[in-house]
């Protein structure tokens, strides 16, 4: 039998050598993700994110090279010590660095085939492209997007410049997951890119701060709990804003998930209640569009959820809130923000571009080669999505023809990206 | 005045030639007799007249031969094969280039890689030319038309996984057969060849040889017997050989050695040459005989100039940077300047002159001696360091900036050998002017290629010896390594790229940069943008697609297409951009046609704009290509007696156009549009020598379609410019009025852009135009091709269709 130092020293050697492996193993991204799904991103995106996870695993090895050089000149049973502490640190690195490495590789992994892979570079540039016409006027960078498929009902995002699970670097671009059901609709892109534009720009923390304020005549409480949903209407607003009531009736389809659902209220959630979140959508469409098809679906929305049969804990809350509805669309989007230079929302991005008579007089003006030609739909992009949005929300008999036109447009748009 | 003489002058001399005045210059005895003596080119020039006199009438079946060259030659060909060259270059690089080996040893090793890498592309072409061939020859030629050729062609589907190059080539070659089973059938019906059908066939060995080429152009094997097609035809066509000696003496012919004909399009012409050799065969002993010997031709000797050059300048790098202070250098100058004639198309003029070779090494030692030892050394790597080299190369080592600053003299050297080698020969004949001349020439390469080494008096007095001062920046061979690519100017320029700036630069073929950006990159007309500019120059090898490939740090540049974002840097272009005008480089208009003929020494920028990228249009399934940008092409159908032209409009043109119309436009608006790019393809072609043009004409070869119009008195391409934009705007005027919905519908089409096909069926004074090319006096009233309106036809096609 050795003696305690050596057999520490042994046990430490043999552990030391398997985790600088595991971390060597990680260099090669091609590991991750095959070649072709790397080639499925777009020049740009690719290029951003293995340089990201290259730098990561780069000083994870470079953590391991301390390690073993720890380990070669520790002499004594207290220096075996302090490196065994140095190995439980480095394990818990490399379990957060393979975490993160393995986000990016599910992600990009989800464009399992050519259709997969032209939708989801579509859904790239779409919400580039929402984040970008807003930046650009503010001066500010908008991050690469990076969208992937999951399931579920909503979509998500982690946030480009946020922390990540290897606590030492920041995410190079903005991660979106959109839904299956929602990948011929993907409306809910644009709110979470709302979600980026506001991180960007403060937006969410001021019009939080906004409606506290000018909510402040409500009965207590209220103006509290609006205050409190600011990232959401702010993110709801600027799928509206883009995309119009496209963007209300693809809400309504994911929240309608029954009473329990919709009267639901969560204190500290930052989503508003499903039920004024619906019908805050409408007064948007009514307060810049006038009377359409927006009503039938707010009066159908009232009819299927009557107040009356909403539970006590948001009742009150409720009731109070749906007066104030008005105020709300006209704080959001009309009130000039500091985030915005000064300037209201829609004064960036005009919510009368995807006006239901715009879309469809474009429609009109360009002909078949709004969906054929890469130059439409290359600078129409945003505005496309908004019209067959609109079309699917008001054409239900022809939704199968849509949903073709709407695959067909988003498969140019992302076939027509550079590849890796 | 001897170069002593210069070096030993007074103080006024002296302070002209500032290079040559430091103290550690040593007169060196120069004699007066180095120079070799020859006679002046004589002047074998015969009028057309004399030679018909003499009985030299050309056969019809010859003049059918060159008009069918023409229709062969396809310029988008050229695009196809540097693909694959470039293809096969990147492979060479990466697989065979990173240790000094012989260059014999490693080009063989080279070819048989990149042949393996081509033999599925060879053996599909193959199958597809025998496929088509075996299903022509069972027909009957007298009763198969054009059109029944074109569908059994199209109908053939290739067998390989598309590989992009590979794709490209194959329905490029499809291209071609079909021109040249159509002319078989043609010779066939006319009873110029009973055995035309039969050739087809003969076609099939044909691919490999041209592939070949391909692939020895990659690896810079130098290839045999790569001549100018008309020195080829000269004795079947005396008269081409005489306008040939005619242009020799204004310095335009492609049998002089300042042509600089791209070598890519070398071995399109003679690959055109094989097949037209087959095809007018009249036997099939003849055609037999013709494919073997293309096949002899192909035993090229084993010499890699490149290769060498690489290895030469490598090891005369290492010599200066073990050199001691007042060491001569002229040895290792005498080592590395036979290494870089070769590798220079102009460089062939100085190989046989020794005593000019022997005098330039003499010459360089002395001049380079202050830049050698580790003293001077370190202080030319400090200038390069001051200069930006970190900039550029960003882990830069000690031995990467002594490695700089030898490299700068080396590219110094090569630069100047490079300009004595351009210098007319009544200069390298006279010793004196010889001497001025090599003393200008250095002076610009140590301008170009060395950081500010000279006092601050010296460059206000010279301020020619100061290339962009301002910038403070130096060229830096590149990459690091080796093998050198290119250079790269060490500084990144900011600039503010606005319209009315790039409204008076152009970029290839003649497009304006704000088109460019606006078709290409989706900068709005008027709109204000940021833009980084990095600078390239080419070295002797040099291709675009080598310095987008190895600027892969560059995510703008380094991707499939990116050398397509790569603009020469003309003085213009340098001075508006920049504000530094000497930084372009103004080259002949040939190389401003394409980015795929380019120049040793000549200079392009790349901007690089945040938040821009190249607009992107579908190609194959699942890949995507930059679109493509409005361009034009004019083509002079001399035996149809009719001119074409092609105007390609962008995918944003051609939607601009499609609104109008759809909104009922008055036409003259839309003309407005039109007729800005249909102006300046046409001034381009017919008057600046730098537009698309292709001539089908008896008395024309394909290398000298540039340079045909300049036959013609010189008012003529005016009056026909003038004409021809009166026919085609009258044309597509009324065109659009009646047919707008065809153009509409094929803008409404998936493919990149819309092109209109305008032709313009027998214009007056065609036929005479057609006479004068051949040499023969026509009265000037003849040639103002005034007289009836001609027909014209237009034909309207989604995407790009060049012919």
């Amino acid at each position: 039998m050795s003696d305690p130092g050596t057999a520490t020293r042994t046990q430490l050697t043999r552990q030391v050598a398997h985790w600088t492996a595991a971390a060597m193993r990680l260099h090669d991204l091609d590991d991750l993700a095959s070649p072709s799904a790397w080639n499925s991103l777009e020049h740009y995106l690719g290029l951003s994110i293995r340089q990201h996870l290259t730098m990561a695993v780069e000083r994870l090895k470079r953590e391991a090279t301390f390690l073993q050089t720890a380990l070669n000149s520790a002499s004594s049973i207290a220096d075996l010590s302090i490196v065994r502490q140095q190995l439980l640190t480095f394990r818990k690195r490399y379990l957060r660095v393979e975490t993160t490495l393995d986000f990016y590789a599910d992600a990009i992994n989800t464009r399992t085939s050519t259709i997969m892979m032209g939708l989801m570079r579509a859904c790239d540039t779409l919400s580039h492209r929402s984040m970008t016409q807003i930046l650009d006027q503010l001066g500010k960078p908008a991050p690469i997007t990076l969208t992937y498929l999951d399931k579920g009902l909503g979509a998500s995002i982690l946030k480009a410049g946020l922390r990540l699970w290897d606590e030492t670097s920041v995410n190079p671009v903005a991660a979106i997951k959109i839904t299956r059901h929602n990948l011929h609709r993907p409306t809910a892109l644009i709110h979470e890119a709302g979600h980026q534009v506001a991180h960007i720009t403060g937006w969410s923390e001021e019009l939080s701060s906004a409606l506290e304020a000018d909510l402040a005549y409500a009965p207590a409480g209220v103006a509290d709990a609006w205050a409190s949903w600011a990232p959401e209407i702010a993110a709801d607003a600027f799928g509206f804003v883009h995309t119009g009531y496209a963007s209300v009736a693809s809400l309504y389809d994911v929240v309608d998930g029954g009473e329990s659902v919709v009267f639901r209220y969560l204190p500290g959630d930052p989503h508003p209640i499903s039920y004024l979140r619906v019908l805050l959508g409408a007064e948007m469409c009514r307060q810049f569009y006038g009377a359409g098809p927006w009503d039938d679906l707010a009066l159908s929305w009232t009819q299927q959820y009557s107040l009356q049969r909403a539970p006590q804990a948001s009742g009150y809350l409720l009731r109070e809130s749906v007066p104030l509805l008005t105020n709300v669309v006209n704080i959001t989007l009309r009130k000039p923000m500091r985030s915005f230079g000064g300037r209201s929302l829609i004064a960036l991005i005009n919510p009368e571009r995807v006006k239901p008579e715009t879309l469809l007089a474009l429609e009109q003006q360009l002909g078949a080669a709004l969906y054929t030609s890469m130059h439409w739909i290359w600078t129409e992009a945003l505005r496309l999505l908004a019209l067959t949005g609109l079309r699917k929300a008001t054409l239900a008999n022809r939704t199968t023809e849509t949903i073709k036109l709407q695959e067909e447009w988003m498969l140019r748009l992302g076939g027509a990206l550079q590849a890796a | 005045m001897s170069l002593r003489e210069f070096v030993d002058g007074g103080n006024s001399m002296k302070n002209q030639a500032p290079f040559l005045n430091v103290s550690s210059f040593a007169m060196e005895e120069v004699s007066r007799e180095i120079l070799e003596t020859s006679t002046p080119p004589g002047s074998p020039f015969l009028s057309i007249y004399e030679s018909e006199e003499a009985g030299g009438l050309i056969d019809p079946e010859t003049e059918e031969y060159v008009q069918f060259l023409n229709e062969l030659y396809d310029e988008e060909f050229n695009e196809t094969l540097y693909g694959l060259a470039s293809e096969a270059a990147a492979l060479y690089e990466v697989r065979f280039t990173h240790e000094y080996r012989d260059p014999g040893i490693v080009g063989y090793e080279a070819e048989r890689f990149l042949n393996q890498h081509f033999a599925p592309l060879v053996a599909e072409a193959e199958a597809m030319l025998g496929s088509l061939a075996t299903e022509l020859s069972q027909r009957d030629p007298k009763s198969l038309s054009e059109y029944e050729i074109g569908e059994i062609v199209d109908r053939y589907k290739p067998s390989i996984e598309p590989i992009p190059n590979f794709e490209d080539f194959l329905r490029k070659l499809k291209k071609t057969f079909r021109k040249v089973a159509g002319k078989a059938v043609n010779l066939a019906k006319k009873g110029i060849s009973a055995v035309a059908m039969a050739g087809l066939n003969k076609l099939i060995p044909l691919v490999k040889p041209l592939l070949k080429r391909v692939i020895e152009s990659a690896i810079g094997k130098l290839p045999s017997q790569l001549q100018p097609i008309a020195k080829k035809l000269a004795e079947r066509l005396p008269f081409l050989k005489e306008f040939e000696e005619d242009n020799y003496s204004t310095g335009n012919s492609p049998l002089s050695e300042s042509a600089g004909l791209s070598e890519i399009s070398q071995i399109q012409y003679e690959f055109d040459r094989h097949i037209a050799d087959v095809l007018f065969a009249h036997t099939e002993i003849e055609q037999d005989l013709e494919v073997s010997q293309v096949l002899t031709e192909q035993q090229a000797p084993e010499i890699y100039p490149l290769a060498e050059l690489d290895n030469a300048r490598d090891h005369f790098i290492e010599s200066l940077q073990q050199m001691k202070e007042g060491e001569d250098p002229t040895p290792h100058i005498e080592n590395f300047i036979p290494a870089i004639l070769p590798a220079l198309r102009i460089g062939i003029r100085l190989m046989g002159r020794k005593k000019v070779v022997n005098f330039l090494a003499k010459f360089l030692g002395r001049l380079i001696q202050k830049f050698v030892g580790p003293q001077h050394t370190q202080a030319l790597s400090q200038a390069i360091v001051d200069a930006g080299l970190r900039l550029i190369q960003l882990e830069a080592t000690f031995e990467d900036e002594s490695h700089a600053a030898s490299s700068a003299v080396a590219a110094t050297v090569e630069e100047t050998v490079r300009r004595v080698a351009t210098l007319p020969d009544y200069i390298l004949e006279n010793q004196e002017l010889l001497e001025g001349f090599a003393l200008e020439a250095f002076e610009q390469a140590a301008t170009a290629n060395l950081p500010q080494v000279l006092s601050e008096e010296i460059y206000r007095k010279r301020p020619d010896l100061g290339e962009a001062r301002n910038l403070r920046g130096a060229w830096i061979m590149m990459p690091r390594g080796r093998q050198k690519r290119y250079k790269k100017f060490s500084r990144k320029i900011p600039t503010r790229i606005t319209p009315h700036k790039v409204s008076a630069v152009e970029t290839f073929e003649g497009i304006p940069l704000e088109e460019f950006l606006e078709e290409k990159l989706g900068i709005e007309p008027g709109e204000e943008v940021e833009a980084i500019v990095h600078l390239y120059e080419s070295i002797p090898g040099t291709r675009l697609t080598d310095i987008s490939r190895l600027e892969e740090n560059n995510p703008g540049l380094s991707t499939q297409d990116g050398y397509e974002q790569l603009h020469p840097l003309t003085t213009n272009a340098s001075g508006i951009l920049l504000g530094e005008p000497q930084l372009g480089r103004d080259t002949d208009s040939r190389y401003l046609v394409d980015p795929y003929t380019t120049e040793v020494g000549q200079r392009f920028y790349y901007l690089e704009i945040p938040g821009k990228r190249p607009l992107m249009a579908s190609a194959m399934p699942g890949r995507a290509k930059v679109r493509s940008a409005t361009k034009s092409r004019v083509i002079f159908d001399f035996p149809k007696n009719e001119i074409k032209f092609l105007l390609f409009l962008s995918e944003i043109r051609a939607q601009e156009i499609a609104v109008k119309l759809r909104q009922h436009t008055h036409v003259g608006v839309v003309m407005a549009n039109l007729q800005k790019p249909i102006e300046r393809g046409l001034r381009r072609a017919l008057t600046d020598s730098s537009g698309k043009l292709k001539i089908i004409h008896e008395a024309v070869t394909p290398d000298q379609w540039v340079n045909a119009l300049q036959r013609l008195p010189s008012l003529v391409p005016q009056v026909l410019l003038g004409r021809l934009n009166e026919w085609i705007l009258k044309g597509l005027s009324d065109y659009l009025k009646q047919h707008s919905g065809e153009f509409i519908q094929a803008a409404a089409d998936t493919a990149d852009g819309v092109t209109l096909l305008i032709t313009v069926e027998n214009p007056p004074g065609l036929p005479q135009l057609r006479q004068v090319l051949k040499g023969r006096g026509i009265s000037l009233p003849s040639l103002k091709m005034s007289g009836s309106t001609p027909d014209v036809k237009i034909k309207v096609t989604p995407g790009y269709a060049h012919e």
